[in-house]
């Protein structure tokens, strides 16, 4: 019932008391229960919105969101696809050399393209630098190409080189 | 709170509207009851309203308390339940009060009669001032409240609430 504050007169009084002579019956809880559960029965279903019908706000965030992630997949898609193109025309180099002038630089620098070795397990493991002039350089070696940087050894380092490979346990690079 | 839960029933939160059915089927029952007088036609109109009110809760503003909303939804579906069962509403003031002094005396009427006189006196009011009557002495709403809920102005209500009062203190007068 409502709660007010209403004051009601003598004969309003006597018209509530009448009224109680007749009490409105109570409800059971199963019959509360049955009648929300029929009033829903008849209630469709809501489907659940599409994003088109959604609220503006949501709509534009929705947008804006999809633009930047397709913008910046074209950047990402863009990228890799440059880096796709470059280290396809370095293999292609690397297996269009001739087996007969394989020289020693050129299986270091095809192991490292086959990835049977990293650039910089060849600066920290294999080159004659020390670690804490390595710490210094590190990031001139790493940024460089190490392609260029091998070919400036010579003949007898490369060979050094991948004597040290061996005994360190990397494949035979006869079979790279 | 209450306009959390209806919001969230407007957006088709079935545990909103059950919510709101369970804070309402008291009132609503009990002036479907009065208006009526038969407690299987009050659960019958209570679920009619209630399905009206959640399929139309869209339309509900806001500008008045959903209870409000509801009396209004359930006076006029009472007023049209009532028309299309005629039987209801053909109950004279005067019929009443000639059979209650007809069929025993004051002091010794039984309970059962005395309720028959309050459902009698009821329905010998006009619909919309049964209602209007109800929603006073019964569920205590304020004029403006019972104006809006039955959609008329607050001076017409005062009116027939008068005349209604009048009206029954007539057989409270001799029964009561």
């Amino acid at each position: 019932m409502e709660h007010s504050n209403n004051k009601f007169t003598k004969q309003e009084k006597e018209l509530k008391q009448f009224l109680h002579e007749d009490p409105i019956p109570g409800l059971t809880q199963f019959e509360v229960d049955t009648l929300t559960q029929r009033v829903l029965g008849q209630i469709p279903k809501t489907e659940k919105k599409k994003w088109y019908q959604w609220q503006p706000a949501y709509r534009i965030g929705i947008t804006v969101v999809s633009i930047l992630i397709a913008v910046s997949f074209l950047i990402t898609d863009f990228n890799i696809d440059n880096n796709e193109n470059i280290e396809l025309s370095e293999l292609e180099s690397s297996y269009f050399i001739d087996m007969e002038d394989y020289e020693y630089e050129e299986m270091v620098v095809e192991a490292i393209e086959v990835g049977s070795i990293s650039e910089s397990d060849i600066i920290e493991k294999l080159l004659p630098v020390d670690k804490d002039e390595l710490f210094d350089l590190e990031d001139e070696y790493i940024d460089e190409d190490i392609d260029s940087y091998i070919e400036d050894i010579d003949e007898d380092e490369a060979d050094r080189i991948l004597r040290k490979m061996d005994e360190l346990g990397y494949p035979d690079l006869q079979e790279v | 709170m209450e306009s959390e839960v209806i919001k969230k029933a407007k957006q088709g939160d079935r545990d909103a509207m059950a919510q709101i059915i369970r804070n309402n089927q008291e009132n609503v029952f009990a002036l479907a009851y009065r208006m009526t007088g038969s407690r299987e036609d009050a659960l019958d109109i209570s679920q009619d309203v209630f399905v009206k009110a959640i399929k139309g809760i869209k339309k509900f503003k806001g500008k008045s308390a959903i209870s409000t909303w509801l009396y209004s939804i359930t006076a006029n579906t009472c007023k049209d339940f009532l028309r299309k069962n005629k039987s209801h509403q053909d109950v004279e003031l005067d019929n009443v009060f000639l059979r209650s002094q007809i069929e025993s005396p004051i002091d010794n009427i039984e309970i059962k009669d005395r309720r028959r006189l309050v459902r009698d006196a009821l329905e010998s009011l006009p619909e919309g001032v049964r209602a209007a009557f109800i929603l006073r002495y019964e569920n205590e709403l304020q004029i403006d409240d019972i104006a809006e809920a039955l959609g008329k102005a607050p001076g017409t209500i005062k009116a027939q609430l008068h005349d209604a009062v009048k009206r029954l203190r007539k057989i409270i007068g001799v029964e009561v």
